[in-house]
């Protein structure tokens, strides 16, 4: 499991993350922050079981973010 | 069809039920079909992840728009599961499928030395563009499975 950016980031003066990775296709980063926002602020799925499956996927998918 | 919608043919049928969602997941679609990346590799790695998946409905459906535009060719897209060795394909080609199987099938295997080849030939927004697609795909493709079944004997 990795959990070093292996890009640089995008944003002079910012270290390497998820969010300054991803900066380096803002078209694209933005487009998938807003589904992202609408995943977690719409819909008949309560918020917390939002979360815990997200947590759930992220052990299974053993991601160290 | 889907048990999930009356009459769904399609993913668009049954995306319809979270019209919010769709839209925006249509619209992050087309940010990666208009991003620098050739879109004929983007539809070769789309469809290769498809068949690792073993989504078919990503082969019925319409090729991209984008790629088609760009001359995909589907000669090649026929020989897509030989890509190690068929001269068809460019360097650049086969550093995308390497990843785009590699993020599929095991993700935690993808190595530094692979992403920096990949950088060397799509530069580091075509690398951001590029996994972020896998990621869209592998869930349109698991999204296919899951809700776009095929009837089983046990559904009548």
């Amino acid at each position: 499991m990795s959990t070093t950016p292996r890009m640089p980031s995008a944003i002079d003066g910012k270290t390497a993350s998820i969010r300054t990775v991803m900066a380096h296709s803002s078209a694209v980063r933005q487009a998938f922050d807003t589904m992202y926002a609408t995943l977690w602020s719409n819909g008949v799925v309560d918020v917390d079981v939002k979360e815990l499956v997200r947590l759930r996927n992220a052990r299974v998918t053993d991601c160290g973010l | 069809m889907s048990w999930l919608v009356d009459g769904a043919q399609s993913r668009d049928d049954v995306l319809a039920l979270h019209a919010p969602l769709a839209a925006d997941h249509r619209r992050l679609l087309d940010e990666i079909w208009r991003s620098p990346v050739d879109a004929r590799v983007l539809e070769c790695c789309r469809l290769r992840t498809a068949t690792i998946l073993s989504n078919q409905n990503a082969w019925d459906e319409p090729r991209s728009a984008a790629a088609v535009a760009a001359g995909l060719d589907e000669s090649l897209v026929a020989e897509l599961a030989q890509w190690p060795t068929h001269p068809g394909f460019d360097a650049a080609t086969k550093a995308c499928l390497g990843l785009a199987e590699q993020y599929v099938i095991d993700v935690h295997g993808i190595t530094d030395t692979q992403v920096s080849e990949l950088e060397g030939h799509i530069g580091p927004d075509g690398v951001v563009t590029l996994t972020t697609a896998l990621a869209v795909w592998e869930i349109t493709h698991r999204f296919d499975n899951a809700l776009l079944g095929k009837p089983s004997q046990g559904d009548n």
